[in-house]
Parts: structure tokens; C-alpha cells; sequence
């Protein structure tokens, strides 16, 4: 079966261009991405997950807040409230806002603009909307909860990442949910799925798609795929990208009961 | 899309109907409105109207330099732009937000499913290239403008034709549509776009909803897909928590429409240029530099060859019988889903065989 995924990798190899400078760090070969006996390029299988930390109450003044470390994404998730609303607040249920901001640091080249560009802005909507659907938003009615991420080391997609640190920082703050909220991306490379994108992966011109679910209600919360794949390998990532989500839920789950556990044991 | 103001009356009579499936406009399930493609004499122009929500594109070119990890690559641009009127019940910052979200989804469907060639607007690689940009005007709010942009931006674009231009050394010569004939772009596949509505928690589903629905709904699901069963673009809005089954069901019945629309946007827009083309090109240019005629006569007739080879795909699509041995798949009667979707599915099962039987006519004709 001629995938799209072939025809995508050999013009990378035919557009060398003599008059600019190769700038290769843009996008690397295809064939490199997955050695000859299954590993990645940091030495990841196609199904594991990057390295996962969480540590809550790192901000001692929110009402909840965690820092996580998956793989090298490093941020930090704050919430505030919930607390009085504005006067025009909805009166049947608390209204979430999102603000996303990164560090002039955490990416290779220093970034000038940190906020309100295109990027920022779309992912504080796209998570106000995920958590608006995810928190019992009729218990707090005029209210108003805040979200703050900070991207203090970005690896890629930030996306992800901060999905699943805002819901750690919930669970830490408090407030009820119907359902944890998990996401991961899934690529496909070479004819194999491969789950947890770091930035060089991402950057390939290769299918991709990010998939937030709540693994629990088996609720597909957010899907996007923004690049053309076929049907049949479509569903093959979507089941690649759900195994990846429960990995990643049973870890989130662990790291909640750790924390309750020296908390009460503190106490 | 519960932040717009919605009598509880409206409401309450829509979901009533959504419930027994059933439309105010006497539509089904899966019926999209009637769309209406109107090109004028301006190469790129198109005004489509999505029953009543119209949207006017315009695609226009300019000569810029490349970006220099990308020397040999064109670039294309959408911009789609809306005054508040269409909008009038949403909150000031909603609208730029909602905007932005459109804006968006159709960039991304544009440009990541590689839709048009962009090697193929280079002019000199790593100086000078074509730069596409195509403006949207949403004229009229009738409910899925997002719908009614792409098939504007998709028509816009089969429809422009980019001008001739002749490279002598670092030096390049632009002809105008007098002297040579401007060439199409090259479109390799055409991302359609359908929206779904979701009602109800999720349980109801309707295709292409209008202004009524779309003020009333959980939030929506749109695909993005091309006539070779590929998926070029999923992205989902409002609040809306799908199940895997509900998403195959989307696929399947977006699939349908796009075969129907990639149809019909190729067949409105040669049919145009086949009217105006006896009456443009009939009489050779007066004005013809001299070095230049046998040129200008093969740049002619190749582009008379072109436009019927318009549509090049770099992967060879599979034939329409292997795509509707898909869509037969026995699966579709045994889902399990919600009651509601499930007779949705009872009374669209009988539709969908008939219409396959029809397509399957049709392809052996």
C-alpha cells in the first residue's frame, strides 16, 4: 500500500538547494527517526512514554498548583478560586479563563514576544474550552477560576503537556471534575505509530494528531490532526493515541495517591 | 455556542425537533443546504452561498522573497474577515476569538494537507517566489460559515489563474493575461470540509447546521477530507465529549459529501472558463515580441492541454469502486450506540444503500 507517508519524505531528500544554506536542523531524514532495531532517537521504543514527574503545592499561594516534567517540557500549572466573579459572570456556572505564558528561555533561541501571539492565544482557548467541558461547573455558580501555565522548558508540542498538568493542578486544587483529562500526540513514521512527540519528531512533515480524551468516560474531548492522512492509518493512530492516554492516566493517578500519601502520613 | 442569547422558546421548539429528528427547515439528518457557486470576470473571484449564509473570496498574488529554510516554496495565505453584524449576539472579545478559530481551521486545512504545490510557485528559488492570498468576506451569518469559507477558498483558488513570467538570468518579466495566458495553480487534492453540530450532550448529531442550530449546540466536529478517503484536518469546538463511534459515524457520512462537492466545485469551475474562453482568447495578441512567438503559441496550447489535467495528486487515487467497497462495510449496521443514534443511523442505512446502489451504477456506466 503506497502510504502518503512515502511520497512526504523522498521530496525532503530531493529539495536540497545549492543557492541557500541546508539548514538541517529544520527536518531530518525520515529514515533516522526509527534505528534498524526499533528505537527512537533518545532511545524510546515506538509505544513508551517520555519521562513523567509531577510534584503539587509548588506555589503555596494558589489554591492549586503542579509542575510537571514530561520528558524535556518542563511547566508549571497554577489555579486560582474559585472566586467572585465579575458582575457579568454567568449565574448558573463558574466561568474558566486560561492564561498561557512561555519564558523568554525555554526554547533554544530566545524569544522576544512570550504572550498574545497566535500560538498562546489558541491554546488558552482550546484549554478554557477543554476544562469548561471537564470541571462541574454548576457548583461554583458566579464564579470564576483562573489558570495560569508557564512554559519553563518547551519540547514541542506545549499542548499536550499543559492539559495534563492543568488537570493535576484541579485535582490538587480541589475542585471537582467529572474525569481526569489526558492528552498525548501520536505520529506516524516509517509505518509505525509513534506516541508522545518530542520536538524534532513533531517538527516532520509527517501525520499527526493529538487526542484529549477522559479515559474513564472514554470521552473524546479534543481531537486535531492537521496534516493529511489516510482513513485506514487514521484509525490505527487513534487507537495508537488512546493506549497512550490510559498510559499516561495510570501515571497521573499514581502520582495523585503518592501525594496523598505523604500527605497524610505527614499528618 | 451557549454564550449567544437564545429566547427559551427558540430553544426549547429546536431541540424538541432535534429530538424526534426532525429540522426546522424540513432538512434531514445528513442534508447539507443548497450551495450556489458564482465566479465574475476577475480570475479568483467567487461568491458562494451556503443556503443562506454567502461568503465572497478574492485570490490574489504578489512577487516576495522566501523564506530561507523554505527557498523554493511559495506561500499561501488565508484571511478571512468578518464585521460584527454577522455576529451581533456575541460578546465583544468572542468575536475575535471566534474569528481567529475560523481563520485558523481553514489555514490549516490549506496549508498542512499540502493542497496546492507550493514548488510550483517558485519563480527563482531562494529570490523570488509567488505569494497566494486569499480574503474572505462573510456577507451574510446563516449558520457554518466555516463550511461556506472553504468551498469559497477551494473555488477561489481552482479558479485563479497566476500570470506568466519569464526568468532571464537574475532578471524576470511578468505578462500581463494579454500577451500570454496566465496559468492555473497547481491544486493537487481538495480538502472538503464538513461541519457537525452536537446537541443535547452529545447524543444528537446534525450535518451543516443553520443559525438557529448553531446557536443551540454543544459544539462541533469538523473534517476536513479529500476524495481519496484521506483525512486532512479534524478539529472540535464547544463543549463536547465524543465517543470513538460517534467519530467513525462522522467520518463515514463526511466521505459522502465530499465526493459530491469535489464533483461539483471542478465541474462550476471549468465549465466557466469553457464560456469565456471562446470569447477571451479567440484572437491572437497584437502586441508579440518577436523571439517569443513560437513560445507563445506552444504556451498556448499547453495551457488548453492543462486545463483539463489540472488536478495532479502525488499519490495515484485509488479507484471509486475500491472506495465504496468501503463504504459498505457490515459494521455499520451492528454499532452500538445511543438508542437515538442508532435509529439516526436505521433511517440513514436504507439511504446510504440506495445511494451507494446509485454510485455504483453510476461508475460501471
Amino acid at each position: 500500500m503506497s502510504t502518503p507517508m512515502d511520497t512526504s519524505s523522498l521530496p525532503i531528500k530531493n529539495k536540497s538547494n545549492q543557492l541557500t544554506s541546508t539548514l538541517t536542523t529544520d527536518y531530518i531524514v525520515g529514515s533516522d527517526l526509527i534505528s534498524i532495531e526499533g528505537y527512537r532517537q533518545d532511545g524510546r521504543k515506538p509505544n513508551e512514554l517520555r519521562h513523567f514527574r509531577v510534584s503539587f503545592n509548588v506555589v503555596p499561594d494558589a489554591d492549586g498548583s503542579c509542575y510537571m516534567e514530561h520528558g524535556n517540557c518542563k511547566l508549571l500549572a497554577t489555579i486560582y478560586g474559585p472566586y467572585e466573579g465579575e458582575s457579568r459572570s454567568n449565574q448558573e456556572q463558574a466561568i474558566i479563563t486560561c492564561d498561557f505564558s512561555m519564558t523568554s528561555y525555554c526554547v533554544s533561541e530566545r524569544r522576544l514576544r512570550t504572550f498574545g501571539d497566535m500560538k498562546s492565544q489558541r491554546l488558552q482557548m482550546a484549554i478554557q474550552r477543554v476544562f469548561q467541558q471537564a470541571i462541574i461547573t454548576e457548583t461554583y455558580p458566579k464564579s470564576q477560576i483562573d489558570i495560569y501555565l508557564k512554559i519553563l522548558q518547551s519540547d514541542g508540542n506545549d499542548y499536550s503537556p499543559c492539559v495534563n498538568a492543568t488537570t493535576l493542578a484541579f485535582i490538587n486544587a480541589g475542585i471537582p471534575m467529572k474525569d481526569f483529562v489526558c492528552s498525548s500526540t501520536v505520529g506516524y513514521i516509517q509505518n509505525k505509530c509513534i506516541i508522545d512527540l518530542n520536538q524534532q519528531e513533531e517538527q516532520q512533515k509527517s501525520p499527526q494528531l493529538t487526542l484529549t480524551i477522559m479515559p474513564q468516560r472514554d470521552d473524546i474531548v479534543a481531537l486535531t490532526c492537521e496534516s493529511r492522512v489516510h482513513h485506514d492509518i487514521y484509525n490505527e493512530m487513534l487507537d495508537a493515541a488512546t493506549r497512550a492516554n490510559l498510559q499516561l492516566f495510570d501515571l497521573m493517578k499514581q502520582a495523585v495517591i503518592n501525594q496523598l500519601k505523604t500527605v497524610l502520613h505527614v499528618l | 455556542m451557549k454564550e449567544l442569547i437564545c429566547s427559551t422558546i427558540e430553544r426549547n421548539v429546536v431541540l424538541k425537533c432535534i429530538r424526534d429528528h426532525k429540522r426546522l427547515d424540513l432538512r434531514t439528518i445528513d442534508e447539507t443546504r443548497s450551495i450556489n457557486i458564482e465566479f465574475h470576470a476577475h480570475p479568483g473571484y467567487v461568491s458562494v452561498t451556503l443556503g443562506q449564509t454567502h461568503v465572497i473570496a478574492q485570490a490574489s498574488c504578489r512577487i516576495t522573497k522566501p523564506k530561507e529554510s523554505r527557498a523554493s516554496e511559495g506561500h499561501i495565505r488565508i484571511h478571512l474577515d468578518m464585521s460584527k453584524i454577522p455576529l451581533i449576539n456575541l460578546e465583544n472579545w468572542k468575536h475575535q476569538e471566534f474569528v481567529q478559530e475560523l481563520n485558523g481551521i481553514l489555514e490549516q486545512n490549506i496549508r498542512h494537507s499540502n493542497c496546492l504545490d507550493l514548488e510550483s510557485l517558485c519563480i527563482n528559488s531562494g529570490e523570488l517566489v509567488w505569494s497566494i492570498k486569499i480574503d474572505l468576506i462573510v456577507l451574510n451569518n446563516c449558520g457554518n460559515i466555516l463550511d461556506c469559507a472553504n468551498i469559497a477558498t477551494l473555488c477561489s483558488l481552482y479558479h485563479f489563474r497566476l500570470p506568466e513570467v519569464s526568468v532571464h538570468g537574475s532578471e524576470i518579466r511578468v505578462y500581463s493575461s494579454t500577451e500570454r495566458r496566465a496559468r492555473p495553480l497547481r491544486i493537487l487534492h481538495f480538502p472538503i470540509n464538513v461541519l457537525f453540530a452536537f446537541f443535547i450532550d452529545g447524543h444528537y448529531t446534525l450535518i451543516d447546521p443553520n443559525s438557529d442550530e448553531e446557536r443551540l449546540m454543544d459544539g462541533f466536529f469538523s473534517i476536513s477530507m479529500n476524495q481519496h478517503k484521506e483525512i486532512c484536518g479534524i478539529h472540535m469546538g464547544g463543549k463536547l465529549g465524543l465517543k470513538k463511534e460517534q467519530v467513525e459515524l462522522c467520518k463515514k457520512l463526511a466521505f459522502k459529501k465530499v465526493l459530491e462537492l469535489t464533483d461539483r466545485i471542478r465541474q462550476v469551475v471549468t465549465d466557466y472558463y469553457k464560456t469565456i474562453e471562446p470569447i477571451t482568447h479567440a484572437q491572437p495578441s497584437i502586441i508579440r515580441i518577436d523571439n517569443d512567438e513560437d513560445e507563445d503559441d506552444d504556451s498556448s496550447s499547453s495551457s488548453e492541454s492543462e486545463d483539463p489535467v489540472l488536478i495532479k495528486p502525488e499519490i495515484p487515487p485509488s479507484p471509486i469502486e475500491n472506495n465504496v467497497s468501503l463504504l459498505l462495510m457490515p459494521d455499520l449496521d451492528n454499532l452500538s450506540l445511543t438508542d437515538d443514534v442508532s435509529t439516526m443511523i436505521a433511517t440513514n442505512v436504507d439511504k446510504l444503500t440506495s445511494d451507494l446502489e446509485n454510485d455504483d451504477e453510476h461508475d460501471n456506466e
